[in-house]
């Protein structure tokens, strides 16, 4: 095989024994990487039921199908996989950077880790060499200074280093995996399950030839590719960087602000793209391989949050600006920062402080809890300084690090109304009230709350279907998103490239180019198919039905209140309109399981007795 | 007649300027105001603005109306009245 | 010597992207693989990036410094040329070298710097590639032509501010 290893590492950290397995061509061609690898190498090593932060949760590690050649913004793309502690369901996450492509030089597609060590460790992956260094020193430290103090120690600057901050030693429901400093593994907690594991950080180093089957041809469709990188597909990523999404989304009444009470935000222009680009963005740098750069790095130069420096999307804009009710960029990025430091979910721990902040308004929560801080919406220093608190476990913060669901179950009060989150896991930066067709993305999405397993957002935003409305047919458009987007997810490519790929077809000669595996553009949308269904077996398995395909009550019960949207909400009935399309186009039963036939026409027979009966 | 045109994210950056006034026949399409401003600003804004040699707007890019995209009214064939808004607007795929 | 061409970064262009070494290596050895590109990119956070290559330096340490006389400078064209028969990959050059522009073969085990792909009828694929046109081929004589326009517009536009502010 080209480009794959076809290496598996199993390490024990209980016992401190790693041993390599093997995978081969059916197996690569069934499940091409990425998130075909993390979901089947969950589902077959994980028991049924286990807790996620119980030694048995294996955390694993996995590289995509083209990860380290130099296919346009698929350099460097990993992703991590377990048993999510925020959902009891599927944790996946994925991140980029520069430490995939070393894994796969390092000789490894899958790593897969259980047990738990005795003492705080890191794995240092070393070409052939693994093992398990003490990291006693480094528990407490922040995400960066792990990173660099194991650099200088092990006396390698190229070491690249996915590392858990306090946020993820204090088992945090978001906390997450860091590495090259401003990339994360960020979502459903996958940082607390290393912390509750003793494992401070996976550093790697490789150094063997990561081969392709046809490099002339590859490098003839790459300058192609390259050149459409540069074009109107990629301009806005390269130019203003999502954080340019605040204003359209804030113009299309789909902004969700102040705990999702409204839909647009006053203080739009003052947290736009521009303005940051404008006063705050001082490079624009890249992963590995990609001609497209769109690391927007920002810095605040005055005032109470000056040398605040981090990298700044949409997502963690919106959660620390809008979200919160904040028009303050420094404390934003200062928020962001602090996340990154500590190792705890950006996105997630926005939607946490603007949980808490309404609690605070409602008089749920006082300033005895959050340890003197007014926790108002607006007020940037009481979010930055809650963000830590979380991360920290220090008073309130202790019970909003179980995440919403968590903290709106100790709170009571009737705050569980407005804890935003799906399956355990917070909402991001789409108003779904008023996009509807990503509302059925969202309420069905594996891994929770989640607008990056679909995109369904584009049918409502460019008005393909009516955004304010139903019917049964956006079910088979979310299941063709969710397919799409499992190929993306395990060749590994970045979305923002999306557009220049010109379908399964191309993808699928980009995949025979760079491993030397046939494969037809049909046989791609099949995968994405089988992919998408093992996720729901292992789903069901660990105990998901129709219920938990669900969305927050504020989403089912509360109008947007004004704005473009005014009015918009999704009922109890639309959502089952939706769910009832989405499950028949799947061949589902209408509790959400696979059927009998599905499962085995997808070659999934030996998860059978998961599935329906019949 | 007068209408107003908004230019958000790249584009504002590209023509410098986040919204005009235009005048447009009585009878002005979307599709005619489009390419009018095609013919004004040039190839580059064209290329971000449309696709299928300028039959549809570029995926990635919306076109809303009095806050309305165009898709839920009719399409480039959206007839504008005085005093419209229409917003040229960015669309992401992800961003965090 | 002064005008021997090589390749050299614009530090503020350079994004750390890594394309260069990945079309590096390509060109190369017929892989992809970082640590066999004559070409690497650093980075040191927050954002500061730049690539390196050989910059055919006037009396190259690398050559002075091999034991074995394994190297030696192109009269031609200035580039480092390795007697593979003599090169027993013992790395004094790698040390010595100034820019860290010098690997070692894992193979062969003997070094490799830049050629200026010199087999390449379009020239060195860096150049080619580099999606932020950071990389030119340029010579000493160039850079200090280009210093000296800089340094000049910079004071013209210094005296037109001070004349009219």
């Amino acid at each position: 095989m080209h480009t794959y290893t076809g290496k598996i590492l199993h390490v024990d950290l209980s016992t401190g024994r790693s041993r390599t397995d093997t995978f081969d061509e059916e197996f690569a061609k069934a499940y091409i990487g990425g998130t075909g690898f993390g979901i089947k190498t969950l589902i077959d090593n994980q028991k049924p039921g286990v807790d996620a932060f119980d030694p048995e949760n294996p955390l694993i590690y996995v590289v995509g199908a083209v990860t380290g050649t130099m296919i346009p913004a698929a350099g460097s793309k990993f992703g991590v996989f377990a048993k999510s502690p925020a959902s009891n369901l599927l944790g996946e996450a994925y991140s980029t950077g520069r430490w995939g492509a070393e894994l796969r030089m390092a000789g490894y597609d899958i790593v897969v880790i259980k047990g738990k060590a005795p003492h705080p460790v890191y794995l240092w992956i070393d070409d052939e060499s693994v093992q398990l260094m003490d990291a006693k020193h480094l528990w407490g430290k922040s995400t960066w200074e792990t990173e660099e103090m194991i650099r200088n120690e092990l006396g390698d600057q190229l070491i690249r280093v996915s590392a858990i901050g306090p946020g993820g030693e204090n088992l945090v429901k978001v906390a997450c995996l860091l590495n090259d400093h401003f990339r994360a593994a960020g979502r459903t907690g996958l940082g607390a399950v290393a912390g509750s594991k003793n494992l401070k950080a996976v550093a790697v180093r490789g150094t063997h030839d990561v081969s392709v089957a046809e490099p002339a041809k590859l490098l003839e469709l790459c300058k192609d590719l390259y050149e459409r990188c540069k074009g109107p597909a990629t301009t806005k990523y390269r130019t203003l960087g999502t954080p340019a999404n605040i204003l359209t989304l804030n113009a299309q009444g789909a902004l969700p602000t102040r705990n999702y009470q409204s839909a647009t935000f006053e203080g739009a222009e003052k947290v736009s793209g521009e303005y940051l680009n404008e006063h705050f963005v001082t490079k624009i740098q890249g992963c590995t391989a990609c001609p497209c750069r769109c690391e927007h790095i920002a810095e605040v130069s005055e005032g109470p949050f000056k040398g605040a420096i981090a990298r700044v999307e949409y997502e963690p804009t919106m959660a620390f600006g809008p979200y919160c009710g904040v028009d303050d960029l420094a404390a934003v990025i200062k928020a962001i920062e602090y996340c990154n430091l500590y190792g705890i979910d950006a996105i997630g721990t926005g939607i946490i402080v603007g949980f808490g902040m309404e609690c605070y308004e409602k008089g749920l929560i006082t300033k005895g809890d959050t340890g003197g801080l007014e926790l108002k919406f607006g007020n940037g220093q009481a979010m930055v300084e809650m963000v830590k608190k979380i991360a920290l476990r220090e008073d309130i913060g202790d019970v909003l690090a179980e995440g919403v669901k968590g903290a709106s179950e100790k709170i009571g009060n009737g705050s569980q109304h407005f804890a935003m989150q799906i399956k355990g896991v917070e909402m991001t930066g789409y108003e779904v009230r008023g996009l509807k067709t990503c509302a059925l993305g969202y309420a069905v999405s594996r891994r929770g709350a989640d607008h990056q397993r679909h995109g369904s957002y584009t049918w409502d935003q460019t008005g393909k279907v009516d955004r304010y409305k139903v019917d049964s047919g956006r079910g088979k458009l979310v299941m063709g998103d969710e397919d799409n987007y499992c190929i993306f997810d395990s060749m590994i490519l970045c979305k923002f490239t999306r557009t220049i790929w010109k379908g399964y077809d191309e993808i699928a000669k980009v995949y025979s180019l760079v491993t030397g595996i046939p494969m037809t553009g049909a046989e791609l949308e099949k995968t994405g198919e089988r992919i998408s269904n093992l996720a729901r077996l292992y789903n069901v398995r660990e105990g998901l039905t129709r219920n938990g395909d669900s969305l927050p009550p504020r989403v089912l019960k509360d109008p947007i209140p004004s704005g473009t949207s005014k009015g918009s909400f999704v009922s109890e009935q639309e959502l089952n309109t939706l769910l009832d399309g989405y499950y028949d186009a799947r061949g589902w039963t209408r509790e959400g399981v696979p059927k009998k036939a599905k499962i085995e026409e997808l070659g999934l027979s030996a998860y059978a007795q998961i599935g329906a009966r019949g | 007649m007068l209408i107003k045109i908004k230019y958000l994210g790249p584009l504002a950056l590209m023509l410098n300027k986040r919204e005009e006034e235009l005048e447009v026949s009585s009878s002005a399409s979307i599709d005619d105001l489009l390419r009018k401003l095609s013919s004004l600003y040039g190839e580059e804004f064209e290329n971000e603005v449309l696709q299928d040699g300028g039959e549809n707007v570029r995926t990635g890019t919306a076109v809303t109306v009095n806050g309305k995209v165009i898709g839920q009214l009719d399409g480039m064939g959206t007839r504008l009245k005085m005093g419209d808004t229409i917003a040229l607007l960015p669309l992401f795929l992800g961003g965090g | 010597m002064n005008r021997h061409a090589f390749v050299s970064v614009v530090p503020d262009k350079c994004v750390g992207c890594r394309v260069c070494e990945y079309v590096c290596s390509m060109e190369k050895s017929k892989v992809f693989n970082p640590t066999r590109s004559r070409i690497r990119v650093t980075r040191i956070y927050p954002h500061t990036n730049a690539a390196l290559t050989c910059r055919l330096c006037e009396d190259p340490p690398c050559v002075v410094a091999c034991p074995r006389k394994a190297l030696k400078q192109s009269e031609e064209n200035g580039v480092i040329l390795v007697n593979d028969d003599l090169c027993n990959g013992c790395g004094w050059c790698i040390e010595a070298c100034d820019f860290g522009s010098i690997c070692l073969d894992p193979e062969k085990k003997v070094v490799r710097m830049c050629d200026l792909c010199a087999a390449r009828e379009a020239g060195p694929a860096c150049v080619e590639w580099c999606s932020e046109e950071a990389l030119e081929l340029t010579s000493k004589d160039v850079l200090s032509q280009k210093a000296r326009i800089e340094a000049i517009q910079k004071l013209v536009k210094a005296e037109e501010a001070g004349k009219s502010g």
